[in-house]
């Protein structure tokens, strides 16, 4: 049996950054994943807060965050611990040498794969939005066999969000072998062929004639699969510093990257990494969770910690399970107050701007993130819930979701 | 008992996480990665018949199955479909060679000077060529064969009566090609008042015909191991193996693919050598009067390894041994996976595949490589300049016996 001062349940991007945080205050810790989180296939984008309840967008996070209420995972959190949580993102990327953009005052417009804008906080250096404001002149960048992106659909898209500027779009060829035996190229493929530096000459080569202080160049994301900017700086100086990528459907390379900076920052501090561990139970005496249990084609192995985190996600990462009448949390067994008629969970129509009442569903917890019953008892002293598991938001609607991660990481290994 | 997912390619929710982590799509666009061959076709496969050649080139080497959020046994529905299009279209050469390590080894090292005269010969068709006639690489590291079989080097050992006992399942690599790795066990057990025991009637795991498309001939092999070991677990004895790949098959792969019953009986058993030595050293049981080393190892974790879940307890006991810094290669998969890294089509393949972990351990400081699995070894020491040893060796060598 191990034994260590923190178990974190859950590989995603509140597991990782939790048990970072904890390493890096000197703790024994052990992280148990089931499958790799899903950062590794999302954009790597931190959204801390995007529209309000009207589906405004907010312009300042920290400032709505203040009015926001409880059961709300911010209002819980407080303030303060959001903004060194923030702060404690920030420095980790920039210890790491892939350091994030923007400040939690002020939200940035991140341009879309359909030639839009959405609003997000932090974002890696491959997506300054400020270049977006500075360039008159828009080309998106399109691979020849890259699957999975429309630089027509994007020029489109932009010629309707940013009418004043010219759009245009280049087709870069790369020597991809073709036919029935080869599978298609993927941002990825496209991503890994960039970190060769033979390759990348190849596709400067069939840029730069265009490249001009005011002109921007529209990536798709691949620019360079290891996190710490090497191609994009490349890149960048090549065509006059004004490179951004926008993020394309999975895998996308830039949570892909963020991931791989996470994983590399927690194997650096010391944390034990389990991969693929089913947890399926624990082991508690009164409220205090002694050790969880994993078992996969196996025997039963018990890890045992003075403080657990639960960072398993919602119900598309199986942290919470949904049944007719009922959902579930099911290692600690927690129930989750939940209308009895499953009709009452969601709104007939979809598309139509309005929130869905099941995704603000989750894991109640008292301020300290501790788990507590519909009658808030303490379910357990020394369990922490963050990221998607917990209950009061809704990341889809408010794009919040990986700022909720983050902040509820970071406010929970304040306490331990 | 956990309950794990079925053998159900609806599972996968098409994330796209497995061909991220995919080794063969890395090196190769020949292969559609393990979602697209896994599960999405798998669900057409239901439909129609499948004719895929693009099938070959999953190593079953199941990183996939390490990264999926789902539980989807991807690298199995690869191989079922693998063997369902060996059904239609005929086998390689190198397939039937390959697959048949067993015989050869039995047959190898149970006449005197044959393994000699084996290993002579497998130099010199490959300097002829001949290696490249019948689809064999002869860039790929093939092992060499023992002089004398495990079986038979375990019945010239002594052991000390002990009330506690342990099976070993050598697995055809330990038996006829590197048997020192069983002698080590059998020696470090004893030491800490265990007694291995042996049983001549286990057969091949199978996992080479898994590979090489021979799923109904490894039913065969099932039926006897999984009746052996479910044998000794009622009796309470645990199982111990050194290769990660054989306790992969019978702890997981026995259900996955025919859905045995015995096999729910005896895997709660089975640990892997290093796990068990580390358990009791977690308990207080292990002997601990280790000589002082004073060396450096690199590690490598086999991917069969990783995908069962327990972490890496070669990390963690090596380096409670005096003297002895392990570090962690992390270099991703070792490319050859079984016959994967010896059949032309594949080999160039495997080679860039394994190309990274070559390179971490020849730019290394470390003395040696260590590993538990035999095949990754192999890897390790081919072009590195380094040697590569199971973690008993190191362990047999701080207890000076």
């Amino acid at each position: 049996m191990s034994k260590s001062d923190v178990v974190v349940i859950g590989g995603g991007i509140s597991g990782l950054f939790a048990a970072c945080l904890a390493a890096k205050k000197k703790k024994s810790v052990t992280l148990l994943s089931y499958g790799q989180g899903a950062l590794a296939v999302a954009g790597g984008i931190i959204d801390i807060f995007g529209y309000d309840q009207d589906g405004n967008m907010v312009k300042d996070p920290l400032e709505h965050i203040k009015t926001l209420a409880l059961p709300h995972p911010y209002a819980k959190i407080g303030v303060d611990h959001v903004k060194e949580a923030v702060d404690a993102f920030l420095n980790l990327c920039k210890e790491s040498n892939y350091p994030y953009l923007g400040n939690i005052r002020e939200n940035q417009l991140v341009p879309t794969a359909i030639g839009g804008f959405k609003p997000s906080c932090l974002t890696p250096m491959s997506i300054d939005t400020n270049l977006f404001k500075k360039c008159t002149k828009l080309v998106v960048v399109d691979f020849d066999l890259l699957k999975d992106f429309y630089a027509q659909l994007i020029a489109e898209g932009f010629s309707k969000t940013c009418p004043n500027k010219q759009i245009s779009t280049i087709t870069v060829k790369l020597p991809y072998e073709t036919g029935p035996h080869f599978r298609d190229v993927s941002a990825l493929d496209v991503a890994r062929l960039l970190e060769d530096d033979v390759s990348i000459l190849n596709v400067i080569e069939q840029l730069k004639s265009k490249a001009s202080a005011d002109t921007l160049f529209i990536f798709p994301p691949v620019i360079g699969e290891t996190p710490n900017n090497r191609v994009l700086n490349k890149l960048k100086q090549a065509l006059c510093g004004n490179v951004i990528e926008v993020s394309a459907i999975p895998p996308s390379v830039t949570g892909y990257r963020t991931d791989a900076m996470l994983v590399k920052i927690a194997k650096t501090l010391g944390v034990e990494i389990i991969e693929k561990a089913n947890v399926f139970s624990c082991v508690k005496e009164g409220t205090h969770c002694k050790k969880v249990l994993t078992q996969n084609y196996s025997h039963v192995y018990e890890y045992e910690a003075d403080e657990f985190i639960l960072a398993t996600g919602g119900i598309f990462g199986g942290g919470t399970v949904a049944q007719m009448s009922r959902m579930f949390e099911p290692i600690f067994n927690i129930e989750i107050d939940v209308p009895k008629d499953n009709q009452q969970w969601s709104y007939q129509y979809l598309f139509t701007g309005k929130p869905q009442p099941f995704a603000t569903y989750g894991i109640n917890t008292d301020e300290s993130l501790r788990p507590i019953d519909s009658n808030n008892q303490l379910l357990y002293d020394n369990v922490r819930v963050v990221g998607r598991a917990l209950g009061g938001y809704d990341f889809c609607y408010e794009k919040s979701g990986n700022g909720v991660a983050i902040c509820s990481a970071y406010h929970a290994i304040a306490q331990i | 008992m956990a309950k794990l997912k079925s053998d159900n390619p609806d599972q996968c929710i098409s994330c796209n996480i497995c061909l991220t982590a995919c080794p063969v799509a890395r090196a190769t666009r020949k292969y559609r990665g393990p979602k697209l061959t896994g599960p999405a076709l798998t669900r057409l496969r239901m439909l129609i018949e499948d004719q895929d050649p693009m099938l070959q080139y999953c190593s079953n080497c199941k990183n996939c199955d390490r990264v999926c959020p789902s539980g989807t046994p991807i690298s199995t529905l690869n191989m079922k479909a693998r063997s369902a299009y060996y059904k239609k279209n005929p086998h390689t050469l190198a397939e039937k060679i390959l697959s048949n390590n067993e015989l050869m080894g039995k047959t190898i090292t149970s006449i005197p000077f044959a393994s000699t005269i084996a290993n002579l010969g497998m130099k010199i068709t490959k300097a002829a060529g001949a290696f490249e006639i019948v689809g064999m690489s002869s860039k790929a590291p093939f092992p060499t064969y023992a002089k004398k079989s495990f079986s038979a080097m375990f019945k010239s050992i002594s052991q000390p009566k002990c009330d506690k006992k342990v099976l070993f399942f050598p697995g055809c690599y330990v038996n006829y090609n590197e048997p020192q790795v069983g002698v080590d066990l059998v020696h470090v057990f004893n030491h800490n008042n265990i007694e291995v025991l042996i049983d001549d009637n286990f057969v091949c795991c199978g996992s080479p015909m898994i590979s090489a498309g021979y799923i109904d001939k490894v039913q065969h092999n099932a039926d006897i191991n999984s009746k052996i070991l479910a044998s000794y677990a009622k009796q309470g004895i645990d199982i111990i193996t050194t290769c990660t790949t054989c306790a992969l098959i019978l702890k997981q792969e026995y259900d996955e693919l025919f859905e045995l019953e015995a096999v729910k009986e005896y895997n709660v058993h089975m640990y892997d050598a290093i796990e068990y030595l580390l358990n009791m050293y977690e308990r207080g049981e292990l002997k601990t009067d280790f000589k002082t080393l004073n060396k450096k190892e690199i590690y490598h974790t086999p991917c069969h390894l990783k995908v069962q879940g327990y972490g890496k307890p070669t990390l963690k006991l090596l380096n409670k041994i005096p003297g002895v810094e392990v570090v962690d290669a992390d270099a991703g998969c070792c490319g050859l996976s079984g016959i994967y890294g010896y059949k032309t089509n594949t080999a160039e393949v495997a080679a860039i595949v394994g190309s990274k972990l070559q390179k971490t351990i020849k730019e290394s400081d470390a003395h040696e490589g260590v590993c538990e699995c035999n095949i990754c070894r192999l890897q390790m020491q081919n072009n590195t300049g380094k040697k590569a040893y199971h973690p008993l060796h190191t362990i047999r060598q701080a207890y000076g016996i």
